[in-house]
């Protein structure tokens, strides 16, 4: 993923009807960002706001993110995830993990597969969403954008400000956790 | 116990480790050795469930486009403040030196990269300024120096007389071209003349002097 193209340039473009300029915007920045706020709102109305929210908070301030030095990635998540803790404070209240809630939320994005290999995932996504939440900050972090978002180590590294060494550490516990979780419960 | 822990950690570690150097699920699985395989394959299959998430996650275009047809509407009224910025052309008429400052401020203040140039420009400010005193410095002390020059030597003028055809009179009128330089010259050699004598006369004197005599 080159996430080093200059954004404002992107979305500029992207505004003005250019095709490829959008299809680049779409895929380098839209996508992660809303699979991120999505993991964390469970809520498709929420995340689809809040990351209408991220774009025009980016591009207001796209000036002071190139002068931080920051990758454009980077700085979107930044923002993405203060985007989402402001978006908790004001709902005041702690969400959790409702099954049925993933279910219908995630079956409208279901691409179409095979209908039984598709309900085992989901039955085991829904496991597995279910133990994220004890996860500490960090490592819930670490885990959705490793595996949720499918960035590399280095790109999680950048957009939380820890090492690469930090990052792998961060995986390997949680999923060690989210193992034994799965196993007590099972 | 700890044993199991690490032996876990171990395996995780492996599995994230060539998961991340693109190795297949089933060439994973096959990398442990028999009695872990079970392990390796309920954390394939936990790695797995997270990725579905991924492909169960994706916005429509429609979304982004709604997304984009917002932003116009936040640089209106960040343009707003700038009224001279928005449009040039609007500003009829011509412009005062007050609405011209504010204009070259605004865009010199809106440069990319301003506040790299403002400090480099500033320190080209000084070094002319201290260049330009060196110079005024080096000019003074010229003009301190041509000032104290010694005066130079007068020249006598020479008086030349009209040629009269009698040999008397030219060597007179050569005698008089002679310049005080070549008088001086001329006396100047007769003193080493005379030195040279007096030196021979003490010479002569230490030779024939006893210092034991007296």
């Amino acid at each position: 993923m080159n996430n080093r193209q200059d954004p404002k340039k992107i979305i500029d473009l992207a505004k003005n009807g250019d095709v490829k300029a959008f299809g680049e915007l779409y895929k380098l920045y839209f996508v992660p960002v809303f699979r991120y706020i999505f993991s964390h709102t469970r809520n498709k109305a929420d995340a689809e706001d809040l990351a209408q929210a991220v774009f025009l908070k980016v591009y207001q301030s796209i000036s002071r993110f190139q002068e931080q030095g920051k990758s454009p990635l980077a700085y979107f998540f930044t923002v993405a995830r203060n985007t989402v803790i402001d978006h908790w404070k004001k709902k005041r209240e702690i969400t959790l993990d409702s099954p049925l809630e993933i279910a219908e939320d995630l079956s409208e994005y279901l691409i179409a597969e095979d209908m039984h290999q598709a309900i085992e995932k989901k039955e085991m996504a829904r496991n597995i969403q279910k133990a994220i939440v004890f996860l500490s900050k960090d490592q819930k972090e670490v885990i959705l954008l490793k595996f949720m978002n499918d960035f590399s180590n280095q790109e999680i590294a950048e957009i939380l400000g820890k090492s690469e060494a930090a990052v792998r550490q961060l995986q390997c516990r949680a999923l060690k956790f989210l193992h034994q979780h799965l196993k007590n419960t099972i | 116990m700890s044993d199991t822990n690490e032996a876990m950690e171990k395996l995780i570690e492996k599995t994230l480790q060539l998961l991340d150097e693109g190795r297949s699920f089933s060439d994973i699985l096959n990398s442990f050795p028999e009695r872990q395989q079970n392990e390796a394959k309920e954390i394939i299959l936990m790695i797995n469930a997270l990725a579905a998430g991924r492909s169960q996650a994706i916005p429509s275009q429609e979304i982004l486009s709604r997304v984009l047809r917002q932003i116009p509407s936040i640089t209106e009224s960040e343009l707003s403040r700038y009224p001279l910025k928005r449009d040039k052309k609007l500003l009829k008429g011509r412009l005062s030196l007050d609405n011209i400052i504010i204009t070259k401020i605004y865009d010199f203040m809106t440069m990319k990269n301003w506040k790299i140039w403002v400090p480099v420009g500033a320190m080209a400010m000084v070094i002319l300024a201290v260049l330009a005193y060196s110079q005024i410095g080096v000019k003074e002390s010229q003009y301190t120096v041509e000032e104290t020059a010694p005066v130079a030597q007068i020249e006598m003028p020479l008086v030349i007389k009209p040629a009269t055809g009698k040999i008397n009179d030219a060597v007179d009128t050569f005698l008089q071209e002679m310049t005080i330089d070549q008088v001086a010259l001329a006396s100047e050699k007769e003193d080493e003349t005379l030195l040279a004598a007096d030196s021979q006369e003490i010479d002569n004197f230490n030779q024939i002097y006893d210092q034991n005599e007296f």
